[in-house]
């Protein structure tokens, strides 16, 4: 228990070294820093709950197999973590399924608004009509809008969890962001007609 | 909708979680795994981070030795198709086996004709010589002494007549001439 607090206490550098080295424990309080956040961004991409759980388990014990041969750049370890679901995700959709249904919203989005008052059943159809649009978006673009919107990561973690250079990571954001008004802004004329 | 309560809208979302249940089952589970010592992976790989050198080089190694297998063994095979081909006394351009075979068939019938034909010449030729050198022979067998007693005794002839007689002779001189 002593352990487990001091590893709490720990820098994330000081933990990923201890883990490098194989040390279980310290991976496991990286696993609780990071596994929501992985976790959220796969269940935005594949809107399924098991479906989300199952690839985010692989996310972090393929992470976890492949830590001796990890090695320090200067990034948050999230990038090297979102890098290895963004790929989970893409191997799901080749494998699996071939697409996501755009008309099934996960109870889990429309719980989000527990109030059974008007507002929150507005703010709850809200929801759904954002999640909606946001499946309809490109791979790159919903990968973008979750890592900095709904996740709050940095455009230089964005650009190092995507191989890509932050400028094109800022155009990626433009065009997603421009798309999801337009495609709300029709899913919401249409609802009104 | 505007663009901030867009972005309102989305970062509700970041309420999203999973089951603490859950959570707490795979952590287990995962730290329960032994970590690999070869750092290759292919999850690894496909993340391409080139920083990880390492396993990139063992990959590549891996590859290079697979790689080298399967170019050694098409390179036997075709070493030994082409020494089949190539080498075979029956390898004609342009000759299937079964036409060979059927040519050979046609000479060997060939053969055996013009055999036959000596063979049929040996013998008449053999009889051909006897029957010359019968007739050519000057001490023919059938113009012996002997024989022509015989085939006078046998015919009876017993003349008195001399003229007979000397025309007989003449006509022997002759004959024996």
């Amino acid at each position: 228990m002593i352990d487990r607090v001091d590893l709490q206490d720990c820098s994330e550098k000081e933990l990923i070294r201890k883990a490098v080295e194989g040390e279980a424990s310290a991976f496991g309080v990286l696993y609780d820093r990071h596994h929501g956040a992985i976790y959220r961004f796969v269940y935005l991409r594949v809107g399924h709950r098991e479906e989300a759980e199952d690839l985010t388990h692989h996310v972090f014990l393929s992470a976890w197999e492949n830590m001796r041969a990890f090695q320090d750049e200067g990034f948050p370890i999230t990038s090297w973590f979102y890098r290895i679901a963004r790929n989970r995700v893409v191997d799901f959709y080749r494998t699996r399924r071939s697409h996501v249904d755009i008309d099934r919203v996960p109870e889990d989005i429309l719980g989000l608004s527990v109030d059974d008052s008007s507002q929150g059943l507005i703010r709850s159809m809200e929801l759904a009509t954002v999640y909606k649009a946001l499946l309809q978006l490109p791979q790159d673009q919903q990968d973008v809008v979750v890592m900095r919107f709904i996740n709050d990561l940095s455009y230089r973690e964005i650009a190092h969890a995507m191989q890509k250079n932050e400028g094109a990571v800022r155009v990626i954001q433009h065009r997603a962001m421009k798309a999801l008004r337009l495609i709300v802004s029709k899913n919401t004329t249409n609802e009104k007609a | 909708m505007k663009k901030r309560d867009l972005k309102k809208a989305l970062s509700a979302l970041h309420t999203i979680k999973p089951s603490k249940d859950y959570a707490r089952t795979s952590r287990l589970n995962i730290l329960l795994v032994p970590q690999k010592t070869d750092t290759f992976s292919s999850d690894f790989v496909v993340n391409g981070n080139s920083k990880h050198s390492f396993g990139v080089v063992l990959y590549a190694n891996r590859t290079m030795r697979v790689a080298s297998f399967v170019v050694g063994g098409a390179a036997i095979v075709m070493l030994a198709y082409v020494a089949t081909q190539q080498l075979s006394p029956l390898f004609l351009p342009g000759l299937s086996q079964t036409k060979i075979v059927a040519e050979a068939d046609s000479v060997d019938r060939i053969i055996d004709i013009e055999l036959q034909r000596v063979t049929y010449f040996k013998t008449t030729s053999k009889e051909s010589s006897n029957a010359i050198n019968l007739i050519t022979t000057k001490t023919l067998d059938h113009l012996n002494d002997g024989i022509i007693n015989s085939e006078v005794q046998s015919l009876n002839v017993s003349s008195t007549d001399p003229q007979l007689n000397q025309n007989i002779n003449e006509f022997l001189d002759v004959i024996n001439n």
